[in-house]
């Protein structure tokens, strides 16, 4: 939080009139006299003119629940935001500052331009945009990436249930940091219990190993305490909708559309979700989030909906609620939204 | 505070359960967290047995009398058993024999490692009950099955993925839901963060009750230092519940084969009972550790009737877990892993076709999974380091038989993930969360043999048990059970 709110040094100050003109986005951009605003329904991508950068400062003043992905483009098609490491943060309502690092997104080269990438309803004016340029020379740079990466935040996606992304030490030459400490770990134990049976005539391998790898392991451990700390959740929240609402991290406009619907949806309600036939995640968490209450997936040519893992079935004459979320589809006849967050993302009820 | 409650009744029923065995330590230190794990593995037990083979319905009625039931059983046990039997009373002697020692030494490398564990201890904690009880996936099946279990559902879908998410994950955090409490899926986080905390408790305690505090903190700070394990802890992933429960058996295994105490040998044996009810495979898992258990206990100790008789009693337990899965879902469904193994010996299967054509092999990525990506800290680089150089030491250590079931896990991990299942191993899906189980108990294997084989050549010898020379002696002292080998 501190890295991110204090300045960082050697930005140059990116004047908004400066870029505007051309700038490549996904809908319409409107310099204003606070800054450069655009609105954000669903998606919204822009690219930002800034090749060779490795950081951006950015100030913003916003509304509604977005999620900010970012990375680098080769300034034709926007590459797919979540690629791993995904690089994401959630843009609160207000006014704040974000310090974004490019140098570790997904295939950055010097040559490659800042895209942001914005999911959820509301609107954004960018008040104040710093860049910090990468080390000229190729040597420098990719020293630069090697270290930046070395150190660089967890990043918990959708891969991450699986695996962590593997620290390296020297990204550039495949070097990866636990090879290096099991090898650093196997001389030094190796090393240790030779000296002794050298001085002491005694074969005693076990406090070497026990040391060195007690030794090695920490070095380990502050490497992936400095990475996985800023991923950590470690303000006290003791209700679930507090939890939705503000640790919902991969997507917090689904947070608190979840959130929302866990209050005003009563136990005894029949819910249907109706969001994108491509978009598995969205209705899964709604649903879960929503349990014990009986909730199904709504597929507007189907006879019947399913729930959860095939569990339950529901009609769509049994619905009391249906959740809108982005559905591209108008919302089931019947119903009209009764608690919103956007016009996008709303609970509605039976008419 | 609704699940504190649940948890207590939980830890008491497991005190009760423990009693009613014979298996308390008579060290609260132990014993609390050891109730815990127990009453998990009871709770788990007795409800998907009353669901899945009995066809009683999950309940209230049903919840409160798989906590209660344990009560009756100590009660009955106090009123019908008289006096101890002469085995029992000289493994307590054995336990108790061994004075306990809390600080371990030297503390200036202990002092790092603690403090490193408590703070993977509390930033799980924290990051766990703070978060939704999801992180990275739309919504997870052991997540979703105590929801079901609540509800009483247990139509096909139903009865599929409480099978899945195995009997310990669905039942215990339904047990507030199920007595009246709101349904907050924040039950399931606490459920597993209380078990990862149970398990270093129980590793700490444990061996500095055993005279070894450097076997338990070590265990306790390798676990804490594989960040995909603290990772999956906080996130509430089924292969971690598994993980400790394994790692908890383990802690028990390494104390049998060194103390000797035939307690300890059923104590794994019940914790071995609730990692065979995490997950679908937990029963594949444990069998394994299970068979080489039993082996040892046969081999070595040649038990009385009441060791005997309580582990035969674990072992029915253990089938009637099995059987009450297969009554669920049928045996296809119950086994599925097995299933794929005997396509792909009978009918000589190929793989199935890879997602990446290119790249390392399954095997080249295991290897990598276990020393190279860091998933698992630097555990597996001292374990092969430890087993090169120490191997002398295990065998008069008494670890020999926990190696032994080490070693068959492990390449029961190998083998699903390099034979069976090698396209889960090739797109990264699956390889490094099936390596946390076998990495929780070797950290503790692991820890046992590097604070024993470190100890002063004037502490060298295990302590002996009351009526024996040693843990390495071979001769047979008056009135204790015969013993062949350790």
């Amino acid at each position: 939080m501190l890295l991110a709110a204090a300045p960082l040094p050697s930005l140059q100050e990116v004047p908004l009139q400066a870029i505007a003109g051309q700038l490549a986005a996904t809908g319409p951009t409107r310099l204003t006299p606070d800054g450069l605003a655009f609105d954000v329904q669903e998606n919204f991508a822009i690219l930002l003119p800034l090749a060779g950068m490795e950081s951006l400062q950015v100030d913003y003043r916003a509304t509604g629940n977005l999620l900010l992905s970012w990375g680098t483009g080769d300034g034709g098609r926007i590459p797919s935001p979540s690629l791993a490491p995904w690089h994401h943060l959630v843009i609160a309502p207000g006014n704040g500052r974000a310090t974004l690092d490019l140098i570790t997104t997904p295939r950055w080269s010097p040559e490659r331009v800042p895209f942001l990438f914005l999911q959820g309803a509301g609107s954004v004016v960018l008040t104040g945009l710093r860049a910090r340029p990468a080390p000229g020379g190729r040597e420098a740079w990719t020293l630069r990436r090697d270290e930046a990466l070395r150190w660089a935040p967890l990043r918990i996606g959708h891969t991450t249930i699986n695996h962590l992304d593997p620290p390296t030490w020297k990204a550039s030459d495949g070097v990866f940091l636990f090879d290096l400490l099991g090898i650093a770990f196997a001389v030094i134990a190796l090393g240790g219990a030779l000296a002794w049976l050298a001085l002491r005539r005694r074969w005693r391998p076990a406090p070497f190993l026990a040391t060195a790898g007690v030794a090695a392991a920490l070095a380990g451990n502050v490497v992936f305490l400095v990475r996985a700390w800023p991923a950590l959740a470690l303000r006290p929240v003791t209700d679930p909708g507090s939890r939705l609402r503000e640790n919902f991290h991969m997507d917090p406009e689904l947070g608190a559309l979840a959130a929302l619907a866990r209050e005003s949806v009563r136990p005894d309600e029949s819910v249907g979700i109706q969001t994108k036939a491509s978009d598995w995640f969205a209705w899964e968490t709604l649903c879960f989030h929503l349990a014990p209450r009986r909730c199904v997936r709504v597929v507007p040519e189907a006879i019947a909906f399913e729930g959860l893992s095939g569990s339950g079935r529901l009609a769509a004459d049994q619905l009391d609620v249906v959740i809108y979320l982005h559905a591209g589809v108008p919302l089931l006849p019947g119903y009209s939204p009764a608690e919103s967050l956007s016009p996008r993302a709303f609970v509605a009820r039976r008419r | 505070m609704i699940f504190l409650l649940a948890a207590a009744a939980v830890c008491a029923s497991g005190t009760a359960l423990l009693r009613a065995l014979r298996l308390e330590t008579a060290r609260p230190a132990v014993d609390v967290p050891l109730s815990w794990l127990v009453g998990s593995a009871w709770i788990g037990l007795a409800s998907f047995t009353a669901r899945g083979l009995l066809g009683i319905p999950s309940g209230r009625a049903t919840a409160l009398a798989a906590l209660v039931l344990p009560f009756v059983a100590w009660a009955a046990a106090r009123r019908f058993r008289t006096g101890r039997a002469g085995e029992e009373a000289e493994g307590r002697a054995r336990e108790e024999g061994v004075s306990a020692r809390w600080m371990p030494r030297p503390r200036w490398l202990f002092a790092p490692m603690a403090a490193w564990t408590v703070a993977v201890a509390l930033a799980v904690v924290l990051h766990g009950l703070n978060t939704p009880a999801h992180t990275d996936d739309a919504y997870r099946v052991r997540a979703f099955a105590p929801i079901l279990a609540a509800t009483g559902a247990w139509d096909g879908a139903a009865r599929e993925v409480i099978a899945v998410a195995g009997p310990i994950p669905t039942y215990v955090p339904a047990l507030a839901w199920t007595l009246g409490a709101e349904v907050d899926p924040v039950h399931v986080s606490a459920s597993i963060v209380l078990t990862f905390l149970a398990l270093l408790a129980l590793l700490v305690t444990l061996a500095a009750t055993r005279g070894v505090p450097e076997a338990g903190w070590g265990a306790a700070f390798a676990i804490t230092s594989m960040p995909f394990l603290a990772y999956h802890a906080a996130s509430t992933y089924s292969d971690a519940w598994l993980a400790t429960f394994l790692a908890a058996a383990f802690a028990f295994l390494v104390a049998y084969g060194r103390g000797g105490a035939p307690a300890d040998a059923s104590r794994a044996m019940l914790l071995l009972l609730g990692a065979a009810m995490v997950k679908r495979e937990g029963e594949l898992v444990a069998l394994p550790v299970v068979v080489v258990l039993l082996a040892q206990a046969i081999w070595v100790e040649r038990p009385r009737r009441g060791t005997s008789a309580r582990l035969a009693l674990l072992l029915g337990a253990y089938l009637l877990a099995v059987a009450s899965r297969v009554a669920a879902v049928g045996v296809g469904g119950s086994f599925p892993f097995l299933k794929a193994a005997v396509e792909r010996t009978v009918e000589a299967a190929p793989a199935p076709a890879t997602v990446v054509a290119e790249g390392p092999g399954a095997g080249a990525i295991f290897l990598r999974a276990l020393f190279t990506n860091g998933d698992l800290g630097l555990l597996w680089w001292v374990l092969v380091a430890a087993l090169l150089l120490l191997l002398p030491r295990v065998r008069r250590e008494g670890l020999g038989w926990s190696l032994a079931a080490l070693a068959l896990v492990f390449a029961e991990t190998l083998a699903s993930a390099v034979w069976l299942y090698p396209e889960f191993t090739l797109n990264h899906g699956t390889v490094h969360r099936s390596l946390l189980p076998v990495s929780a108990a070797a950290a503790v294997w692991l820890a046992w043999l590097l604070a024993a084989a470190s100890r002063p050549v004037t502490e060298a010898v295990p302590p002996a048990p009351p009526g024996r020379r040693g843990a390495g002696a071979r001769t047979r002292s008056k009135g204790s059970p015969r013993r062949r080998g350790a």
